[in-house]
């Protein structure tokens, strides 16, 4: 019968339909352990010639012993550091409780005791990855990619550049998002009684996170510096020995990235009043403070053409971000330009990307015109971005009196800030001044930029070149080796 | 198949499907219509609450399985249930809305396995009960393993199971069971073809997109390229199929019946839908990889699990269940009409004669017999009325 075939052939069908589901459950990398940093460990296989294999075998019995599993982390106790010779327990407090760890980790699931448990896995890992490398599934079709937790780096924050957030920072981050990229806003969480509690794990396990990845790090590059026979000596010390030697020490590096994290809360930058701040940019230019943020807004211009502030060298002149550098962010450099691969041959990088980095994509200045920015968009946040700089991004620190005598004025910085507020209505609010009109309040700016010259500053030499092109204070801020690295746009 | 065994076949099948007049048939048929109905009806939410628990990631929002926190699945305290967190809310009530479809089958196959109905039909639906308990198991399965691929085969199967309730819901429609699909001239083959192309591609895209839906956080980003770029190649597949279809509802025979061009307006209307639900999904999900160069877009902020994001990527994955069991209308009726009125080959050979030849072999002539096939004038006014 044709009713009979038809229905047997739906069968068929719809039985070949559900085995298919089966093909997509095989995967490489397991949630059980912790990815390696696999680019690292291998280029230091290749400068050292040491076996990578034996390499990661030795970091992972040693981070296992130190931080767990994805399923079962572990905070370093005081009695391990004091083991390893180290007597700071201090610097365990109140940073991490493993108790909010032990919520993050894991699968996802609500156990008999209605809690909810893996919220790392549920909200962050298919971007951030299992173990914080910033290479989860979805990371390769994301723009820009997701956060490497393990470089210790992160972008917004109310500490300067070098330095490692604080617990609101990140906090910040997780209620505000970054507007324009993946991270998303978790702020809906606090709407609910059940989980307004799953923010304070979330940070516990990022913070977690950081630290395994940047002891592991350190622990790579002490690689590359004794090799492996110093290492593989160095390695078990911990366990006997109570005297810091100079060989690395994994207690030792432990402890010198809690200690960071732990100053983080005192290296906090101070904003001072300013009483343009406060009021949207609408508001003053209705109000009677009109001539004071004009004012503002003139002075700012000028300071943000100075080759000094190096801000037009990225951003352009118009500030639309047509600046001529091209410069990559710092965990992009970290395996290509530092380890000599050139990213923008894709013959050198293609190799690497294997072993879970992406495309090497470079670092867009932001169009200011646009009135987006990611790193929040109060007056404070912008100052704070100027002031500090963005760490792991080519956007520097402004050096600051007092701490640097030959450097900028909080008013230079707040003046800087209501130019780039002012830019996003610069059509809507057109300036009605002299200096306005000019193609360049920066060309004019040219003579004040002098009093700061980057080069004093820096105690670099003083060519035009070097100036222009902003690489001094980005150079000297970050530490990296930026002159080297950039590339200008033909 | 050669002619002649074609026609025997569809001279069975006519009987078998409910063509012949018999006043208790149609009853019988109508109990089976009722059901089956119910349970499209019902099961199309039950997908949508399924895709909310994914969404929610809230598949282990319930640690146990058949109970709720220890509780049989019906005694679980309302309060709890609702006014506990929402995933807890979502992963219960899709399980309650899963027990009651459960119900819903076994009705089926009280309505099916009583006189008058044709053995395939209740044999069928003791497969349709037997599916819904494996999806059933397989649910539990995902919960009481803990494993993310079972999820995946639990997110697969139940458009699947759709599908068979949507086509209980065709065998057992009163367009199956009258001359509505008999449209007077032979099907061209290309829209037998079209038809089953059109359920191919949109099954295959169900199981890419749960590909890309349940990508564990482990896998590599290379997989979840993979996956994605497929799920898009086969999208432009699933398009270009329909607009060609929607293309050709002008010609014959789409032209001259309602009963098969109606499907093909509502997969043209549903892919509209389901693309930009695509769309959507993926800028609510991951936001726009053009964010920077698209003016305004750079603005937005992803809301982890938003309302509005929750209510357009669990609708993407809604929206293609409805493709598909549409689509599975649309191929059993195409089917269904060929069948009846014959198939138009490439070259031109119709295969109507073949079916005529059964007509006067069939009990009673074209007197009994709905809209013969091929011979719709044949048919009185008081025969044509919906027999089932």
């Amino acid at each position: 019968m044709i009713g009979c075939k038809v229905r047997a052939r739906v069968w068929v069908v719809m039985a070949c339909l559900e085995i298919l589901p089966l093909f997509g459950g095989c995967n490489v990398r397991s949630p059980g352990s912790f990815s390696p940093s696999a680019v690292q460990i291998h280029q230091v296989s290749e400068s050292r010639e040491v076996s990578a294999e034996a390499m990661t075998a030795r970091l992972e019995s040693v981070m296992t012993d130190w931080f767990g599993t994805p399923d079962k982390p572990r905070w370093p106790t005081a009695q391990k550091l004091t083991d390893g010779g180290i007597d700071q327990a201090s610097l365990l407090v109140s940073l991490v409780d493993p108790k909010q760890l032990e919520r993050a980790a894991g699968p996802v699931r609500r156990l008999e005791d209605r809690v909810e448990y893996g919220l790392y896995r549920k909200h962050c890992a298919h971007c951030h990855g299992i173990s914080g490398d910033g290479w989860g599934a979805t990371a390769g079709n994301l723009s820009p990619y997701p956060r490497d937790f393990r470089r210790g780096t992160f972008k917004f924050k109310s500490t300067p550049v070098g330095s490692r957030p604080t617990r609101s920072d990140l906090m910040a981050v997780l209620k505000r998002g970054i507007p324009g990229t993946s991270m998303p806003s978790f702020a809906s969480l606090s709407e609910s009684k059940h989980f307004r509690d799953d923010y304070e794990p979330l940070i516990d396990y990022v913070i977690y996170l950081s630290v395994r990845g940047e002891v592991e790090r350190r622990l790579i590059g002490a690689m590359s510096e004794s090799g492996e026979e110093g290492w593989e000596a160095a390695l078990p010390s911990d366990q006997k020995s109570t005297a810091p030697d100079s060989r690395p020490s994994v207690a030792r590096e432990v402890a010198e990235v809690l200690r960071r994290w732990r100053q983080a809360s005192q290296e906090v930058l101070e904003v001072p009043d300013n009483e343009l701040a406060d009021r949207s940019i609408e508001d003053l230019w209705s109000g009677p403070q009109r001539s004071q943020l004009l004012a503002a807004i003139e002075r700012g211009e000028k300071l943000f053409g100075m080759p000094a502030t190096a801000c037009t060298s990225c951003h352009g002149q118009s500030g639309r971000g047509d600046g001529r550098v091209v410069d990559y962010d710092e965990w992009t450099k970290d395996w290509t330009i530092r380890a000599g691969v050139d990213p923008t041959d894709r013959s050198q990088w293609k190799r690497w990307s294997r072993l879970g980095v992406g495309k090497p994509v470079p670092d867009r200045p932001r169009d200011l015109h646009a009135g987006v920015y990611r790193g929040g968009a109060s007056s404070q946040d912008l100052y704070r971005r100027i002031a500090g700089g963005i760490d792991g991004s080519p956007m520097p620190a402004l050096p600051l009196k007092p701490a640097n005598p030959q450097g900028w004025t909080s008013q230079d910085v707040w003046d800087l800030v209501h130019f780039v507020r002012w830019l996003p209505y610069s059509e809507q609010f057109p300036r009605e001044t002299a200096a306005q009109s000019s193609p360049s309040g920066a060309t004019a700016a040219l003579a004040l930029g002098d009093r700061l010259s980057i080069a004093l500053l820096l105690g670099l030499p003083t060519g035009s070149q070097t100036i222009d092109d902003g690489r001094s204070i980005a150079g000297i801020e970050s530490g990296s080796d930026r002159p080297a690295l950039e590339k200008e746009i033909p | 198949m050669n002619r002649s065994g074609r026609g025997v076949d569809a001279k069975m099948d006519m009987v078998d499907s409910g063509l012949a007049s018999d006043p208790n048939r149609d009853v019988a048929m109508g109990r089976v219509r009722f059901w089956a109905r119910l349970l499209a009806f019902f099961t199309f939410p039950l997908i949508w609450l399924g895709g909310l628990v994914t969404t929610q990631d809230a598949g282990m929002a319930v640690p146990d399985w058949p109970g709720t926190f220890g509780y049989n699945l019906w005694l679980y305290p309302i309060s709890t249930w609702l006014l506990g967190p929402f995933d807890l809310f979502v992963e219960h009530g899709h399980r309650l809305l899963a027990t009651f479809v459960g119900l819903l089958a076994i009705c089926l196959v009280g309505s099916a396995w009583r006189p008058h109905v044709s053995r395939s039909m209740r044999w069928w639906s003791v497969g349709v009960l037997a599916a819904v308990i494996g999806q059933g198991i397989l649910g539990g399965l995902r919960v009481r393993l803990d494993e993310r691929v079972m999820a995946m085969i639990h997110g697969c199967t139940g458009p699947l199971f759709f599908a068979m309730a949507v086509a209980t819901a065709v065998w057992a429609g009163r367009t199956w069971n009258s001359s509505k699909l008999q449209i007077g001239q032979a099907v061209p083959g290309r829209w037998l073809w079209m038809s089953r192309a059109i359920l191919a591609a949109v099954l295959t895209q169900l199981v890419l997109g749960a590909q890309v839906r349940h990508i564990v956080p482990w896998a590599l980003p290379s997989q979840f390229t993979f996956w994605v770029h497929l799920h898009l190649t086969f999208a432009a597949v699933v398009t270009l199929l329909i607009v060609a279809a929607w293309l050709g509802r002008w010609s014959k025979p789409l032209r001259q019946s309602k009963a098969i061009r109606w499907p093909v307006d509502g997969l043209a209307a549903l892919l509209l839908l389901q693309l930009s639900l695509g769309v959507g999904t993926w800028f609510v999900s991951y936001a726009s990889p053009w964010a920077i160069s698209l003016g305004g877009l750079d603005r937005y902020v992803l809301q982890a699990k938003g309302y509005f994001e929750s209510w357009v990527i669990t609708g993407h994955q809604a929206t293609g269940s409805l493709l598909i069991g549409l689509s599975t209308a649309w191929w059993l009726w195409m089917g269904e009409a060929g069948r009846r009125s014959g198939i138009q080959s490439e070259e031109g050979v119709s295969t109507v004669a073949g079916r005529q030849s059964i007509r006067a072999s069939l009990p009673g002539g074209a007197s009994q017999v709905h809209g013969t096939i091929g011979i719709p004038s044949t048919v009185s006014a008081g025969e044509n009325r919906e027999l089932g």
